[in-house]
């Protein structure tokens, strides 16, 4: 019996390769048929199936048809592995003619013909039947009688069961376990299949003597490939007597493995003298897909960039309607939109007072306001916290301090919080006049209503990139209390938090979505859906996301916007006060106004009315939804398991020129090494080397010892050498950051070479120490994208982008055009050189990236020095890991790889 | 007098080596504040029973200092000397560098005890088997600085569990069986069991190790040795009963502790079933017992850690000559490399980020797993393999398959 251990890929293929000729056929059959299928333009089921309603004398090609079509592609699987060794074996014992004779009559029609009397006669239903199973069963049951013969009973305990009822078993099993299968099908067939069995049908098969006429006539067996002849047919498969039939099995896999060895073409013999003494055999890998044939050992760069291509392409197919979906609120307890705001009348005076108030503190200082916040709060009734934070990144200093109010919530026990946001001034550095007043009079009328289940925390921090990090560090204990106060007061967990950020005067035509979070994390989809469905269903005011005033739902628009927030998701950055509140948690957005419009500051109060409406409502924290998803518009999406692919192919393409690079190594490459050998000798130098490697040319691919020590201490050594770069820029002044930028990339530019000279004078690696410096850091940096895309979909896609020349580097010493071409191409791609283009081509764009660098019209100078600080900013006060997975991930392979190209 | 020639040796060959591991340790302590206290709440590092939070914590400190049973509560589950030792240092949120130095040390002293292990030999060559390729090794100089400059071995130093203790005690154990010095190692095994249970299973294979390595063949006292080994050792480890894991099980006030204790006791059980099958099998080469051993526990038993990763990593490479037998050594990298990665990550998914449950982590631990045990059995096959070329040398080169 075939089992799992004496399974191999060998085998199994000469056996595919040895199918008898009617099993081809009837293999083939099935699956043209199940691709006819497929169309939908001819019903060819309703055409092929066996209806028994609809038997009568024109309609009898049913009963031959409809073996051969299948449901789906399920259904036609599944029968194909079942039936294909059955029918081979019936085959082989019978001949490929009486097979052919057989199957197209009596063994199809006679249970056909049972099963369309059984349903129309005795139990007069009409249950359409297809597929092969019918065919499965009968030669199962065929097989069983003739198992009964020799070895009548197994035993379960001490029950003797017979073993012709084996295929009964199997059909209550089907039945039971498969839906929608034919029981009584697969007992005609299994009826028929008992009556051949025991030899009641044989007067149906064709009289051999015709049959070795039509077959000597026709010269069939010199014609046809794979023909069974009569003649060679025997009785029983393995010998005469039933008794030899074990010990036959038994020693014919053994045979077979054997033959195939000794028969099978050079390439196998390789595999039978693999040395274990040196290198590691990989059969796992080497089984897996590259095995060892030449042909097979080319393919995987190509596949590589299938890969990559594939990966860009799919990136592209997600605008479009069949590959994005619609959002849709899931968590049914928001009900956005469904409550009537009452925000407004004697609202706006209140509201015009307090932007008159908070006008007269524009240029007054942060303890001044704080102190005038502060007797608002407290006249408002509420509690009121201060909190000083100072932080210090790039020599400068970034100082504050938070005031914040708390509104204990009628309803609520203070074990939850809803957080509204009202900075003084926003990223930009605009004062935001207007939002806090909004936030002010909102607070004022929240104070009025009684149902309020969650405390409501109105936090005003005096800029909008490191004073809500401060407070929300603070509110979770996790800040370091040397930079950062604790907080006086705290309320529940937090459960959302929107931020108002209303710095223009004048009215407004929409507001404008701001969602993205520190490092890429996104906030629930259903809070970005709620406020959506709130300011445009129920105020009639427009919504837009990632800087997309207008978008007009097409194609393009889609793929801009999409391509935008995998930008902003890449960089990883802090957008709005909200960015700092998502890596805990906490799910939030970022209002803005915008435009020229009819509605006013009332209409904005009434959209974060309504929001926190339904944030009030929930029971649970926002968990329903996606929390990984792109938008390509308001109210379009992919989630993960659409994109994901994407990130994951291109980081799946440098793992698989790893390992087949690894797998390489570990034998000698005789037409590569030949000529390599002789490209040595052309050159002066023949050293020991060549020769060596010229006599491993001359035999076998042996396998051969890899060298590991340089490899790996040169790819180690890079992979810290990163933290060099990451340690100056996140301490080094502003002032000398663009002109570290500048060396360092220039140094950078030169580390390759000065490495690679270093190496060929001191070491003289081996072609081999060179394909395993590649698999070494092309296998390093896979795993760190498919981790980091995980974490941060976008920052992966984009560095792995930016890295896929790296998966083709090989050292060109053949032709050193191509060499120098190539490390040209790498040398562009130097991280250093694209973030210059990236921040010099930021500089022209139009106000519309919606970056948020605020970049945009200064000279290239200062717009690398302001990314730069950004970086330092994000990586000492956001917790912001894109400077590490840039000096870390990226810079590394690169190093190593633009050495691999001059090597 | 040879011997103390070597170890003299060995201190000065090494002592560049210490100093250095010692430096990049209390570097990393002091460069880094955050650090250990980070490392210390990872939960690949510091699980329940090797925690050293919760040796240190004030509530168990003082339950101890005021003579209550530090057990009450269920935030202590480790062995009672412990104790007593951590309320001598000083306290570690005031002056951390106490505890750094201690960790530092028994580091040190555990790479000290891996260099005489390799220096010995005893992995190519034992008192019964000799292997072919045995002249092919690293040196203990180089075993003990991939001990000491294994990513999983700082990482552990600087979270500071207590697991350190049963490693430095555990490849003591091995080196003093290896110098014949019998009672010094049942002495070490039985600490090493007495912080945790799981050594224990060791005492076959080191009896053994023992053994080989004081067999005189002039003098021939073979079973009443063995029976004296194993009494002393047994005598000493009977200390345990009352200790650790097992002694509070008993008391009826900790409810879930003696549930979580039971549940530790039945997964001894796999463990230790491994212990006779690999002793009888490998009677040859008990190092290679003990390091597939150590391999198994890191897999299998309960609160597993990087440092029982790291503690059987620090002793694979004392088999270099095997290494060429080793058929998936990339496939091993790979996937424990991939587990070192992505564990954090999902973790992160899971608990802080929300994004992502529990599945993930624990799909990633089968992972880890995975790659560990591939590298067990795959070691195990080298192992054998060598021995059976011994056996029939014209099979040496061939490649054999698993009928």
């Amino acid at each position: 019996m075939p089992n799992v251990q004496s399974f191999s890929t060998l085998r199994a293929r000469s056996y595919v390769f040895r199918l008898p000729l009617f099993t081809r056929l009837m293999v083939l059959a099935i699956v043209v048929l199940w691709l006819v299928g497929i169309q939908s333009a001819w019903d060819l089921r309703k055409w092929g199936a066996l209806i028994p309603d609809e038997m009568n004398f024109f309609t009898a090609y049913r009963m031959n048809t409809f073996p051969l079509i299948h449901l789906n592609l399920l259904h036609a699987l599944l029968n194909l592995l079942a039936l294909t060794p059955l029918l081979e074996r019936f085959e082989s014992e019978y001949g490929t003619l009486t097979s052919a004779a057989m199957f197209f009559g009596p063994l199809t029609t006679i249970p056909a013909v049972a099963y369309v009397i059984l349903e129309r006669v005795i139990f007069r239903v009409n249950t359409p039947v297809m597929g092969a199973s019918m065919w499965v069963f009968l030669l199962f049951s065929v097989e069983a009688v003739r198992t009964y013969k020799i070895n009548p009973y197994f035993v379960i305990g001490t029950v003797q069961v017979p073993t012709w009822t084996t295929p009964l078993v199997m059909a209550f099993v089907t039945a039971a376990l498969i839906p929608s299968t034919s029981f009584l099908g697969h007992l005609c067939g299994i009826g028929t299949g008992y009556l051949f069995g025991l030899g009641y049908l044989k007067f149906i098969a064709p009289p051999e003597k015709i049959l070795r006429w039509i077959e000597g006539k026709l010269n069939l067996l010199g014609r046809l490939p794979h023909y069974v002849s009569v003649d060679q047919k025997t009785y029983g498969r393995f010998g005469v007597l039933p008794s030899n039939n074990s010990s036959g099995k038994r020693i014919s896999p053994a045979l077979t493995h054997i033959d195939q060895l000794t028969d099978g073409s050079g390439t196998y013999k390789g595999s039978t003298s693999l040395s274990g003494m040196v290198g590691s055999t990989q059969r796992l890998a080497s089984a897996l897909f590259v095995g060892r044939s030449p042909k097979l050992q080319k393919a995987p760069p190509y596949i590589s960039l299938l890969l990559i291509v594939v990966g860009v392409a799919w990136l592209f197919m997600l605008p479009m309607n069949d590959y994005s979906r619609r959002t849709y609120i899931s968590e049914n307890a928001l009900l956005p939109g469904q409550v009537h705001t009452y925000f407004g009348g004697s609202d706006q005076n209140v509201l015009r007072a307090y932007r008159h108030e908070i006008g007269a503190l524009e240029n007054k200082t942060n303890t001044e306001v704080n102190d005038k916040l502060e007797h608002m709060f407290r006249s408002m009734g509420l509690k009121v916290g201060r909190q000083n934070y100072t932080y210090t990144t790039s020599g400068n200093t970034v100082a504050g301090e938070n005031v914040y109010a708390i509104l204990q919530a009628p309803r609520g026990d203070a074990t939850e919080a809803i957080v509204l946001v009202a900075a003084w001034r926003n990223v930009k550095g605009e004062f935001n006049r207007n939002g806090l007043a909004v936030a002010l009079a909102l607070t004022r009328y929240f104070k009025r209503w009684s149902l309020w289940s969650k405390d409501i925390i109105l936090v005003v921090p005096p800029d909008s990139r490191a004073g809500t990090q401060a407070w929300v560090d603070a509110y979770h204990d996790s800040h370091d209390s040397r930079r950062v106060a604790d907080l006086p007061i705290k309320s529940g967990a937090l459960q959302g938090a929107l931020a108002i950020d209303y710095p223009q005067e004048e009215r407004f035509e929409g507001v404008h979505i701001v969602y993205d979070g520190v490092n890429g994390q996104l906030p629930n989809l259903d809070l970005i859906n709620s406020v959506t469905n709130i300011a445009s269903g129920q105020m009639g005011m427009g919504s837009s996301i990632q800087h997309m005033f207008h978008h007009n739902d097409q194609y393009r628009d889609r793929l801009t916007c999409m391509l935008r927030g995998m930008v902003n998701q890449g960089l990883g950055h802090a957008v709005g006060p909200h960015s700092s509140f998502i890596p805990y948690h906490v799910d939030a957005v970022t209002i803005q106004p915008v435009g020229q419009g009819w509605h006013d500051e009332m209409g904005l109060g009434r959209l974060v009315e309504g929001t926190f409406r339904s944030l009030n409502n929930l029971l649970e924290h926002l968990h329903q939804s996606f929390f990984f998803y792109l938008l390509m518009q308001k109210e379009r999406f992919v989630s993960i398991g659409t994109y994901l692919p994407s990130a994951m192919l291109i980081a799946a393409n440098f793992t698989i020129t790893a390992i087949s690079l690894w797998v390489k190594t570990g034998y000698g490459r005789k037409a590569d090494t030949a000529k390599e050998s002789k490209d040595i000798k052309e050159k002066k130098g023949v050293d020991a080397d060549a020769k060596k490697a010229e006599q491993t040319a001359e035999e076998a691919p042996a396998p051969v010892e890899r060298e590991l020590y340089l490899p790996l201490s040169l790819v180690t050594g890079c992979q810290f050498l990163g933290f060099v770069p990451l340690f100056v820029f996140n301490h080094a002044p502003a002032s000398l950051l663009a002109p570290l930028f500048v060396v360092v990339t220039l140094l950078s530019l030169a580390l390759p070479h000065a490495l690679s000279f270093f190496l060929v004078t001191t070491y003289r690696p081996t072609h081999q120490q060179y394909q395993l410096i590649t698999s070494f850091f092309l296998l390093l940096l896979g795993m760190f994208l498919s981790t980091l895309a995980t974490l941060n979909f976008s920052l992966a896609f984009l560095v792995g982008l930016l890295a896929t020349p790296l998966t083709f580097v090989r050292p060109f010493p053949k032709v050193p055009a191509a060499q120098y071409a190539y490390s040209a191409l790498l040398s562009l791609l130097n991280p250093g050189v694209v973030v210059l283009g990236a921040a010099v081509a930021a500089t022209t764009l139009h106000g519309r990236s919606g970056l948020g660098l605020g970049v945009v019209g200064v000279s290239p100078w200062e717009a690398v020095r302001k990314v730069l600080e950004e970086g330092a900013f994000g990586w000492g006060v956001w917790g912001m890991y894109t400077p590490l997975i840039f000096w870390c991930v990226w810079f590394p392979a690169w190093v190593v790889g633009s050495v691999v190209v001059l090597g | 007098m040879p011997k103390d020639k070597m170890s003299f040796q060995a201190t000065a060959g090494t002592a560049g080596l210490f100093v250095v591991a010692a430096a990049l340790r209390l570097l990393l302590f002091t460069a880094f504040p955050g650090l250990p206290n980070l490392l210390t709440g990872r939960v690949e590092i510091s699980t329940p029973v090797t925690s050293f939070k919760r040796c240190t914590c004030r509530r168990v400190c003082s339950l101890y200092n005021h003579n209550v049973s530090p057990y009450d509560g269920g935030v202590y589950h480790q062995a009672p000397l412990l104790l007593p030792l951590f309320s001598l240092l000083p306290d570690p949120s005031t002056y951390p560098i106490f505890a750094y130095i201690l960790y530092t040390l028994v580091d040190l002293l555990s790479a000290n005890a891996l260099y005489k292990i390799a220096e010995s030999g005893e992995g190519g060559a034992s008192r019964l088997y000799s292997s072919p390729r045995k002249e092919k090794r690293w040196s203990g100089y180089v075993v003990a600085a991939l001990f000491l400059f294994n990513p999983f071995t700082i990482a552990t130093c600087i979270g500071r569990p207590t697991s350190v203790f049963t490693t430095c005690a555990i490849l003591h154990a091995v080196a003093k069986a290896l110098s014949g010095n019998i009672f010094t190692s049942m002495l070490s095994l039985s600490f090493a069991a007495y912080l945790s249970m799981y050594p224990l299973l060791l005492l076959p294979p080191m009896v053994i190790l023992a053994y080989d390595r004081t067999y005189n063949p002039k003098a021939p006292k073979s079973l009443a040795q063995l029976a004296g080994m194993c009494t002393l050792a047994l005598t000493l480890t009977d200390l345990t009963p009352n200790a650790g894991l097992w002694g509070y099980s008993p008391s009826p006030r900790c409810s879930t502790a003696s549930v979580r204790s039971s549940f530790g006791f039945f997964w001894l059980h796999p463990i230790s079933s491994y212990t006779p099958a690999l002793t009888i099998r490998l009677r040859q080469q008990p190092l290679a017992v003990i390091t597939l051993l150590l391999g198994i526990f890191a897999i299998f038993k309960p609160y597993p850690s990087i440092a029982d990763t790291s503690l059987f990593l620090s002793l694979v490479p004392c088999f270099r000559h095997v290494f060429p037998l080793l058929r998936y050594s990339f496939v091993t990298a790979s996937v424990v490399l991939y587990g070192t990665f992505l564990g954090p990550a999902f973790y992160h998914l899971w608990i802080y980020a929300g994004s992502g449950n529990a599945n993930f982590f624990y799909a990633i631990t089968l992972v880890w797993s995975l790659g560990l045990s591939l590298l067990v059995s795959d070691l195990a096959f080298a192992v054998l393999r060598d021995e059976w070329e011994v056996e029939r040398p014209e099979m040496r080169g061939k490649e054999i398959r698993q009928i």
